[in-house]
């Protein structure tokens, strides 16, 4: 499993980042059942039993780090190591090349570049000390305040997908997705 | 996130053989393997594909055991097969609250000719013929196709069917010869499709 490659807890100037633990998902579920983070993200739980039952399904605790401030989880951050498009004779190149990225923070403490600084040290992480060789990140098209930390992350926009993604309130509308390549990473 | 199927498998809903201009289109049975093999083993087209056969028969295995058989279309012209089509039914993207309406509405598509009859435009035939199946026989909202970047011939494919380049990935996929290249994605909507046939 991916997080166990590395050591645990992260901390930056202001946050601590591990993975996520069942302790930590009342916090998680507090912070996505949010109106205003459930608009851009692929569920918007309203029962906190039901959402855990389809976390369980596909895993997704296996992929989830919490940030934490003062003690507090605010957030949580998905990492997902997986293997980069090959041919299939040098499928063994491609294991675990690449990885997607994502991120969510409570209202309460947005705007004060919590994500960003949470998000430096996972690129860190992907690139330094998992092998990563290339980040995607992918997002609605008019999600802008994640735009915005991808763009601060030094990733590069790479492809808008036009009415590709059916939104739940806003019917079919553009993705779009961001890449960085570990060559290209400024440090 | 699990992918459904349509209750009937695409190929099902259609009619068969698809007639254009100068080629005749329908789904591939096991007796086509041999011809399909002869063209993919060419080392022009084998350049580009994902994975390329050692042997008839482990090609002819892998066909008959992985769905390629609900996936791939010949492409015939004076009942020689000159080619095949690619067309799978894909789930969209869609937040869960609706994903249901999302299930089985976009198709991925591809195509190859025997480099013995390029530059004619017939995989551009071919592939006009799978849009329309995608559109209107199957109903689709959107078609999407990929290519290496270097794939010039494929690019210039999907730049005559009218699709539109949505994306390029950076050294996103790894070539057997050339080391880590670019991808391209390109697409197209029902409505699109529709308004260029106008």
């Amino acid at each position: 499993m991916t997080f166990d490659r590395i050591s645990w807890p992260r901390r930056t100037e202001r946050l601590i980042l591990r993975p996520a633990e069942t302790a930590d998902l009342p916090a998680v579920f507090a912070v996505r059942s949010r109106g205003e983070v459930a608009e851009w993200m692929p569920d918007r739980p309203t029962s906190y039993d039901d959402w855990l039952l389809r976390l369980g399904r596909v895993g997704a605790v296996d992929r989830m780090l919490v940030i934490e401030l003062d003690g507090i989880v605010i957030g949580d951050l998905y990492l997902h190591v997986e293997d980069a498009w090959t041919q299939v004779e040098v499928k063994e190149a491609g294991k675990g090349a690449q990885a997607e990225i994502g991120w969510c923070l409570s209202p309460d403490h947005q705007g004060k570049g919590y994500v960003t600084e949470a998000t430096t040290e996972l690129v860190r992480l992907c690139f330094e000390e998992l092998g990563v060789r290339r980040l995607v990140a992918n997002a609605f098209a008019d999600n802008e305040p994640s735009l915005g930390v991808m763009e601060r992350l030094g990733m590069v926009r790479e492809g808008r997908f036009r009415s590709e993604s059916l939104h739940r309130d806003r019917g079919w509308v553009d993705g779009t997705s961001y890449a960085l390549l570990r060559e290209d990473w400024k440090r | 996130m699990s992918e459904s199927r349509p209750a009937t498998p695409p190929f099902e809903r259609l009619d068969w053989p698809v007639r254009t201009e100068r080629l005749l289109i329908r789904p591939i049975v096991s007796a086509d393997f041999p011809a399909l093999f002869a063209i993919r083993s060419q080392p022009e087209v084998a350049l580009w594909l994902s994975g390329t056969a050692t042997s008839y028969d482990a090609f002819a295995d892998e066909w008959a055991g992985s769905g390629r058989l609900d996936t791939t279309l010949a492409v015939e012209r004076d009942g020689v097969v000159v080619g095949d089509v690619f067309l799978r039914v894909v789930d969209a993207w869609g937040q869960r609250e609706v994903i249901d309406d999302a299930r089985g509405t976009q198709a991925e598509i591809g195509w190859l000719i025997d480099p013995t009859y390029a530059g004619e435009g017939l995989a551009t035939e071919a592939a006009g013929a799978v849009l329309g199946m995608c559109f209107e026989g199957l109903g689709l909202r959107r078609v999407t196709a990929a290519a290496f970047a270097e794939n010039a011939a494929s690019v210039r494919v999907m730049e005559k069917l009218g699709m539109r380049f949505e994306g390029r990935g950076v050294r996103e996929a790894l070539h057997r010869d050339r080391g880590w290249i670019d991808g391209v994605n390109a697409a197209l909507l029902a409505d699109e499709w529709r308004a260029k046939r106008r």
